[in-house]
């Protein structure tokens, strides 16, 4: 009898389609133009050199596309930073930032990076809208006498929207920090949860666990818009981290 | 050898979960059981490991749907 039931409710709620409903002429010409559109901007960019990055970073973390790095790279909204970022969000001195393959600090509206001293971000790193991350402070008396510091974010971290990440900070690996936090101590070991103002353990794994987290990669590795082999020595010459 | 695997699973399920009302069938799925979410998940398949003594790995993970998937895997692994 039990099993009946379930039966019937299940086929109830099947989901019913949609009825007809009838399509202008003129919607059905702009769905075709887009849809030749698309197809024509996926072969230009597969198959035009300097234009393969919109390709190859498409269904990355840290993908590059037209309306923002035309932004970004003609309008010159962050244009100093090497690695795509959204206009709304602000970069401060790029130049000290390490951005690992696969991530882009900035890319999520509205977030806000300094970079006094050195920042570190490392592979494959998540960062949602609104995020803050702060490399140095300033003087404990005086706030006009900047003070350099090092933070460092691990691969494969998330960080939750609305977060913060105060300077002098190192997350390890795989820390997923929950949105709203305020992270205040280190978590050096990684591979753990944490969140509130400020930040507490919420969860740790064991290390008989660290296996089961996935290492994945990209297809074509990118750190922002070097490719990964070139990075090394392009990094010698114009960055100063 | 299917519902013998089940039973095994569910005592492990109880501890991990600190439920002692949990059964499982075939077609339990992470909705059924309240406290199986994403974290309670990786201390869940760590004590199965522990239990069976065999290791997955992250792209197994992906593939399970339910418990069904989770016994298949076991047996797979044990077998191999």
């Amino acid at each position: 009898m039990l099993t009946m039931e379930a039966d019937i409710k299940r086929e109830d709620a099947v989901v019913q389609p949609y009825p007809p409903v009838k399509i202008s002429l003129w919607k059905k010409i702009t769905y075709r133009r887009q849809k030749w559109g698309d197809a024509i901007w996926l072969a230009m960019t597969k198959n035009i050199p300097f234009l393969q990055i919109f390709y190859k970073t498409k269904d990355t973390e840290a993908f590059v596309n037209f309306k923002l790095w035309f932004m970004q790279k003609v309008l010159g909204f962050n244009r100093g930073a090497y690695w795509p970022m959204h206009y709304t969000s602000t970069v401060i001195e790029p130049k000290n930032v390490l951005v690992g393959i696969g991530s882009a600090p900035g890319l999520s509206p509205g977030c806000y990076i300094q970079g006094r001293g050195h920042l570190y971000i490392g592979d494959y790193v998540g960062i949602g809208p609104n995020v803050g991350i702060m490399a140095g402070t300033h003087h404990l008396h005086d706030l006009r006498i900047p003070r350099n510091g090092v933070t460092k974010i691990g691969n494969y971290c998330w960080i939750g929207m609305n977060s913060v990440i105060m300077p002098n900070i190192e997350l390890g690996d795989f820390t997923i920090v929950q949105a709203g936090s305020v992270v205040k101590n280190s978590f050096k070991e990684g591979y753990c949860v944490i969140g509130g103002n400020p930040a507490t353990l919420i969860k740790q794994f064991p290390p008989e666990s660290y296996h089961l987290f996935e290492r994945y990669k990209n297809k074509y590795e990118y750190n922002g818009f070097i490719p990964a082999h070139k990075f090394a020595a392009w990094r010698k010459e114009n960055i100063w981290v | 050898m299917g519902k013998d695997l089940l039973e095994e699973l569910a005592i492990i399920f109880r501890e991990v979960f600190e439920d002692e009302t949990i059964t499982l069938s075939r077609n339990t799925t992470a909705t059924d059981i309240e406290q199986w979410d994403s974290l309670t998940h990786i201390e869940m398949i760590v004590a199965v490991e522990k239990h069976f003594s065999i290791r997955f790995n992250s792209m197994d993970l992906k593939k399970l749907e339910n418990v069904g998937d989770l016994t298949d895997m076991i047996q797979q692994k044990r077998g191999a």
